[in-house]
């Protein structure tokens, strides 16, 4: 039977091991800044293979992101450790990775990152132009996390595609991207910014694949 | 009772017991799939046939997750026979679904899904890190890695089942699901509509212009109900 004195220190004890127990499993406050970045496809599927290529004229992609984090580094029990941070411009960077897509697909795409789909690009700018293509971003966010011998390191972009075809919009989406990726050594900064890399590029492909499916680069359907 | 109308009730089960035996994988046998004409929910075009039915019941969702998403995620599993002579595409970005109002919802992505069906590994870990004074602190590290193992296989089952882009060659028909999120977060689907209406924007073809679908879809039915 435990004594009143052995009792008496066990609370202390006890009050400790809660105490960093919550330090241990809740979000500590701290973040942790990452760079972006976004690296060419190898290719795509064609989705313009006719003598004329489509031009494009790609837009900056709003942020519609519900945090402004772009994920969280996870402790041993599960908890946040550190939130993700970044001060990159993640639009511009979407615009970048959906201007290399497109024309890994066969169209002619050029950067416009200072406008948006949404808003009135004069019509001067727009000359020779078939398209106008733009989009949302709703989430893009990478985690790591402790596993039995290894880091899982999980990542995601989730957006949706606006294209501008003769006067009329058509918004395309949800298009996701997600990349798992195993790290054997804990994972650096560099690491989650090649998860997000590795989500962004998935998520480009899709949106071809998608833009094709969609067929808004040909013609209406049929009923 | 018809030979049809015994076709019609043995569809729901199969339907279930199939997505059951493939893991909840899509699926490409049609003859584990049954005829178009056993889906009581259904749209046909030029020798496609698009059927779909919700599943809302638990029993039924568990056959698809160990945890249930939550009664404001809805199932819909869509069954595409192609029974014309062209290849043709489906993307989950063409199809939404309408409500009595008229709003219409776009698919949630997978991993939204699966975020639904994450286990809170902190949570188990911090019970097992406090009951045993911290000395217990490895069991509740190997505790969180166990359920971060699970949700990782989550990620991979949801992925699996979700129908996000197929193709489909002549004589083929695949079943794989589609998820909605009803407006606002956390009403509960099959108390807030009786019925939906799925649309089908566009479904590309090889050599011919796309084919377009519209449908209602009962709330009420699905595997192992009865439908109206």
């Amino acid at each position: 039977m435990m004594s009143s004195r052995s009792r008496v220190r066990s609370l202390p004890q006890m009050g400790a091991v809660v105490g960093l127990a919550f330090a241990m499993l809740s979000a500590a406050g701290c973040s942790m800044p990452i760079s972006l970045k976004y690296s060419p496809l190898a290719a795509t599927e064609a989705i313009a293979t006719g003598p004329t290529r489509p031009r494009a004229f790609v837009t900056r992609f709003s942020d519609e992101r519900k945090g402004e984090t772009v994920g969280e580094i996870k402790n041993t029990l599960g908890g946040t450790a550190k939130k993700l941070v970044t001060t990159d411009d993640v639009g511009s960077l979407f615009a970048e990775a959906a201007t290399d897509a497109l024309n890994k697909a066969g169209l002619v795409a050029h950067l416009h990152s200072e406008r948006t789909a949404e808003g009135d690009i004069p019509a001067a700018e727009l000359a020779g132009y078939d398209l106008v293509v733009g989009g949302r971003i709703k989430e893009f966010e990478v985690v790591s996390q402790p596993g039995w011998d290894t880091l899982k390191v999980t990542s995601r972009a989730v957006i949706e595609l606006g294209v501008r075809k003769g006067g009329k919009t058509e918004w395309i989406g949800p298009i996701e991207g997600t990349a798992e990726r195993r790290e054997v050594s804990y994972i650096q900064s560099q690491g989650l910014t090649n998860g997000l890399d590795s989500a962004l590029q998935n998520c480009m492909r899709n949106m071809i694949k998608h833009l094709k499916a969609s067929g808004v680069l040909e013609s209406p359907p049929a009923n | 009772m018809t030979r049809g109308a015994v076709s019609a009730r043995l569809a729901w089960p199969l339907g279930a017991v199939c997505a059951v035996l493939c893991g909840c994988s899509s699926d490409r046998d049609w003859a584990a799939l049954g005829e178009p004409n056993n889906y009581p929910h259904r749209a046909s075009l030029e020798g496609v046939t698009v059927a779909a039915e919700a599943w809302t019941r638990d029993e039924d969702l568990r056959t698809l997750f160990d945890k249930l998403p939550g009664k404001d995620v809805l199932a819909l599993r869509l069954v595409i026979f192609n029974r014309s002579s062209r290849s043709l595409q489906f993307s989950c970005t063409q199809a939404k679904l309408v409500l009595p109002d008229g709003t219409e919802l776009r698919p949630m992505p997978a991993s939204d899904v699966m975020k639904r069906l994450e286990a809170n590994e902190a949570a188990a870990a911090a019970v097992i890190y406090v009951a045993t004074l911290g000395y217990g602190a490895a069991i509740s590290a190997a505790v969180a890695a166990g359920e971060g193992e699970k949700n990782w296989k989550r990620l991979r089952a949801t992925k699996k089942c979700t129908m996000e882009l197929v193709t489909l060659d002549p004589n083929e028909a695949l079943s794989g699901f589609v998820f909605y999120e009803s407006p606002p977060p956390g009403r509960d689907w099959e108390k807030a509509y009786r019925q939906v209406e799925l649309r089908i924007a566009r479904m590309p073809r090889t050599g011919a212009l796309p084919l377009a679908f519209a449908m209602n879809v009962l709330l009420s039915a699905g595997p192992g109900k009865e439908s109206e």
